[in-house]
């Protein structure tokens, strides 16, 4: 059996137990993503979450996701992953404990952040650090806060806000995906690997750090 | 401008686009684009925008916000019409299917045929009963493919008869003069 095929058999025993505001992180065969899997040492370079689910009763029977893409903040099919597992592969994970009142937040703020821009300066801002300390030994740290754009997104600080912005402030804590909360910017520097690495979500499917 | 619902349909006029004025002139109607409410604004959810679910080109089926046509009065006008006596389990359906519908791609129309159509009277006529009208036909579908059997023709928009095969051609101008939506903001035909 191909990957591929061993793949899609696996994703259809997965995708009926998907959730509202599950992760879903997503490696792709590109050089973007290799260049992003590289600098951040992780499997992972993308990362989408969970809009909405099949309902019971209803004629809607798909899973629709939505993340940060070049054109910024966009729903899809998740048919626009698992169409070619030749190209993609994905991961699933689940923050626990998530309340129906807290997903419908999480909802809210996805929804009203539709089409807000990708932020390619904060992307490249973590190239520019990556590639300045393999010259110069030193990070960039502040070309990189310099290039940060707090109203537009990545894909993971998008998910990381969504989540931030819905809990009460007790409980904001166990929903930070990132370990560097020193930084200024720990909210914005999140990256896909940090969510995969990160304790705070659990993993449902194929888990890679 | 009122208090949107779910389902309810948006009609664009869009300034500084050749083929958004092709299609007004060939169709003789002031609109050239339509989309529809998929989630309205409810502050009491903390949704604090209308969001719209349309046919882009070169894209295909995509949500965005209402605000993206207002923001822009120089460019947009818009207008708003509304199927009366809609009860809310038939808007949960149409929204339903404009949701599967996410991602579903974009039918270019031909410029060249678009240009024939708009110089010669004859090839035009022709051409409008062909022609596939991407963004106007997506909302035909969602209501004819949410509503039962008994309420399939309140939901036609077109005047002349149209087979469900068809229903591909309607036009921006069909919904904008159809009398099986109410206009509710910016009438104009």
């Amino acid at each position: 059996m191909k990957n591929s095929d061993r793949k899609i058999e696996l994703w259809k025993k997965v995708e009926p137990k998907l959730q509202v505001a599950d992760l879903i992180l997503v490696k792709e065969k590109s050089l973007l993503s290799k260049t992003i899997r590289s600098v951040t040492k992780s499997y992972w370079s993308h990362i989408v979450i969970v809009l909405s689910v099949p309902q019971k009763d209803t004629i809607f029977s798909n899973v629709l996701v939505v993340g940060a893409e070049p054109h910024g903040i966009e729903v899809h099919r998740i048919q626009k992953y698992t169409r070619d597992f030749e190209f993609y592969d994905l991961g699933v994970k689940r923050v626990p404990g998530l309340s129906e009142e807290i997903k419908e937040k999480v909802l809210s703020y996805i929804l009203n952040n539709v089409d807000i821009p990708y932020d390619y300066a904060r992307l490249l801002g973590f190239l520019f650090r990556y590639f300045g300390h393999k010259i110069f030994l030193k990070g960039n740290k502040h070309l990189m806060n310099s290039l940060i754009n707090k109203d537009a997104f990545i894909c993971s600080s998008f998910i990381q806000r969504a989540f931030y912005e819905t809990m009460s402030k007790e409980k904001r804590d166990a929903i930070i995906f990132g370990n560097n909360r020193e930084s200024k910017f720990y909210l914005e520097e999140i990256t896909p690997a940090d969510v995969a690495r990160s304790k705070n979500s659990k993993w449902i499917f194929n888990p890679h750090n | 401008m009122p208090n949107l619902f779910e389902a309810d349909i948006i009609l664009v006029h869009t300034r500084g686009n050749f083929i958004r004025y092709l299609i007004r002139k060939l169709t003789n109607s002031y609109w050239d684009h339509v989309a529809m409410v998929l989630f309205p604004k409810d502050y009491s959810r903390g949704r604090h925008y209308n969001q719209i679910v349309e046919a882009v080109y070169p894209r295909g089926i995509e949500i965005h916000k209402l605000d993206k046509y207002f923001k822009d009065p120089d460019r947009y006008d818009v207008g708003i019409k509304r199927i009366p006596q809609l009860d809310d389990q038939t808007r949960t359906r149409v929204v339903q299917f404009m949701l599967m519908n996410v991602d579903a791609p974009y039918y270019k129309g031909s410029v060249v045929r678009f240009i024939l159509a708009f110089l010669f009277k004859k090839f035009s006529a022709k051409f409008l009963m062909k022609q596939r009208f991407c963004s106007s036909s997506f909302v035909q579908k969602s209501y004819y493919d949410a509503v039962n059997w008994e309420q399939k023709n309140r939901m036609i928009f077109r005047n002349d008869f149209i087979s469900s095969m068809e229903l591909h051609i309607t036009t921006p101008a069909d919904i904008a003069k159809s009398n099986n939506a109410k206009w509710i903001y910016n009438k104009k035909v």
